[in-house]
């Protein structure tokens, strides 16, 4: 009895001293906005736009329409006019008439998904290429570890030329052709070509965010005799198209693809294309820096070390 | 400022249901009254078990989202800040299990790895952030309800019967489920007590 006390006192201690009361500011402001939010929510309720409909709905609520409104959804109308609705929606789905606002919808609610479903990732892989004018596209490989984690492999001519770790606290760079490292308070500090394709593609988050921010959808089409659909999103500000592949099993997306205006996909209008690789197994050696080939590198990974000991 | 709400009940005579008008508080009083008093508990609740700035916002925001939607039954029930703190800790372990199945216990020592390894403070702060990714990870391997009880008795401090208010259960049957749960952690993370334990526990 004085055995399992014991246990049971250390183990409280334990977890109190692991997950001990250290609420930082900023994740409490954070918090406390979520509170505000509802707080507002609360006291100024979102009223839509007053459109006919609305107005139509308040005329048929108002207490002189309801014997009107009683009778129009009584049950046996009700009962006739879905009947009747069924009906007319097999004769539609049958000769083949295609709704508009049906389609509109459909491809609204997948594009919604794909963001929720970006938001919510826990870590993925991508890899973005960037066609340059006559010369070597520039390659990325972009990893999203953790919300706030990515790692960033520049590649070049099929090595490993920078390397870049992107966490909270800043940006690491290690630049193995010129044998530097360099540490950054946050990307704004970060100057150079290399970094802009990077803006956006930080975590699965921004990444959604910009496309609820900058892209609007032009439209949603299913790829014939495939589980793929696609999404056609336009952003007027730099004339540019996004064409996103999804698996409609998953509805994640499978690739990126930015045009330019009135472009086809797969040709050489690309102006960047990113395949996406979900989940996929993560090997121990993902963590340390890859060694360029091209310089004859010497530097050593955290594993040679171990082994050297 | 009251509003009324209709609600079922049966009428004696002919055993039908019926609409009865009762006064029940508004949006603004359920707030002001339930949710704004708990606000930081709430907070601190979350931030112990999630332990993340971004996931702790999003637990809350889950959080808030189920408390709103079954305001109704909050209201009524008769420890309402137990069961708020309890649909807390929930989102907080279910979004705990949310990423644990993401995230395996290699990945999160390779990324502590991953970060400036030449910093003598670092290794203080990883080696706490080892722990602390241990006790969470077996915490969101315990059964919900028992993950519930252990962290309202030994997180928030709350007592007994109000850890079975908030379960619906007896009093008896929430401290079964912290023993229980208490003795499943202290088995899963023997490798992390005094040498003295260990040897108990052989």
């Amino acid at each position: 009895m004085k055995k399992e006390k014991h246990v049971a006192v250390d183990i409280n201690r334990l977890l109190k001293d692991a997950l001990k009361d250290d609420l930082p500011i900023e994740a409490e402001r954070r918090m406390k906005m979520r509170f505000a939010e509802l707080r507002t929510k609360i006291e100024k309720p979102e009223k839509g736009p007053e459109t006919g409909a609305a107005r139509f709905w308040q005329k048929l609520i108002a207490p002189e329409a309801r014997p009107w409104v009683r009778r129009i959804f009584s049950r046996t109308v009700l009962a006739y006019s879905s009947v009747f609705m069924l009906a007319v929606g097999g004769f539609l789905q049958a000769t083949g008439h295609r709704s508009a606002l049906a389609e509109s919808l459909t491809s609204l609610r997948t594009s919604v998904s794909v963001v929720n479903n970006l938001r919510h990732s826990g870590f993925m892989d991508c890899r973005m290429r960037i066609p340059a004018a006559g010369g070597a596209p520039s390659e990325f490989h972009i990893r999203w570890l953790q919300p706030n984690m990515t790692r960033v492999d520049v590649r070049r001519a099929s090595d490993v030329s920078k390397t870049l770790w992107i966490t909270h606290d800043g940006i690491v760079i290690a630049d193995y052709l010129n044998s530097t490292t360099q540490k950054f308070e946050g990307l704004d500090q970060a100057q150079g070509p290399i970094f802009q394709p990077m803006r956006g593609f930080l975590t699965p988050m921004e990444m959604a965010d910009s496309l609820d921010q900058k892209w609007r959808l032009r439209g949603f089409e299913q790829i014939p005799g495939t589980d793929q659909g696609k999404l056609m999103f336009i952003n007027h500000e730099i004339e540019s198209t996004l064409c996103i592949n999804i698996d409609l099993d998953t509805l994640l997306p499978t690739s990126l693809v930015r045009l330019r205006p009135n472009a086809i996909e797969g040709s050489s209008e690309e102006v960047m294309r990113i395949d996406f690789g979900w989940n996929e197994a993560v090997s121990p050696s993902l963590m340390t820096p890859e060694t360029p080939r091209k310089n004859g590198g010497s530097q050593k990974t955290v594993d040679d070390n171990k082994k050297e000991e | 400022m009251l509003a009324s709400q209709e609600t079922a009940s049966r009428c004696g005579e002919c055993g039908w249901a019926r609409a009865v008008e009762v006064p029940v508080p508004d949006d603004r009083t359920f707030y002001e009254d339930l949710i704004a008093p708990l606000e930081s508990q709430m907070i601190r609740s979350i931030w112990r078990v999630v332990r993340h700035p971004e996931l702790a916002e999003d637990a809350l925001q889950d959080a808030l989202a189920i408390i709103w939607r079954k305001r109704d039954l909050i209201r009524r029930h008769p420890n309402p800040r137990a069961l708020i703190l309890k649909i807390c800790l929930n989102a907080a372990c279910d979004l705990l299990r949310k990423r644990n199945r993401f995230f395996s216990r290699e990945i999160a020592l390779q990324s502590a790895i991953g970060q400036d390894i030449s910093d003598p403070s670092e290794i203080g702060r990883r080696e706490r952030k080892w722990l602390e990714n241990e006790v969470l990870m077996a915490i969101a391997r315990l059964p919900k309800k028992q993950a519930a009880a252990v962290l309202m008795r030994l997180v928030q401090d709350q007592p007994y019967d109000a850890i079975a208010a908030a379960l619906g259960c007896s009093e008896v049957t929430a401290r079964i489920q912290v023993s229980r749960g208490r003795a499943r952690l202290s088995r899963w993370l023997a490798h992390l007590r005094p040498g003295s334990l260990k040897e108990e526990s052989r």
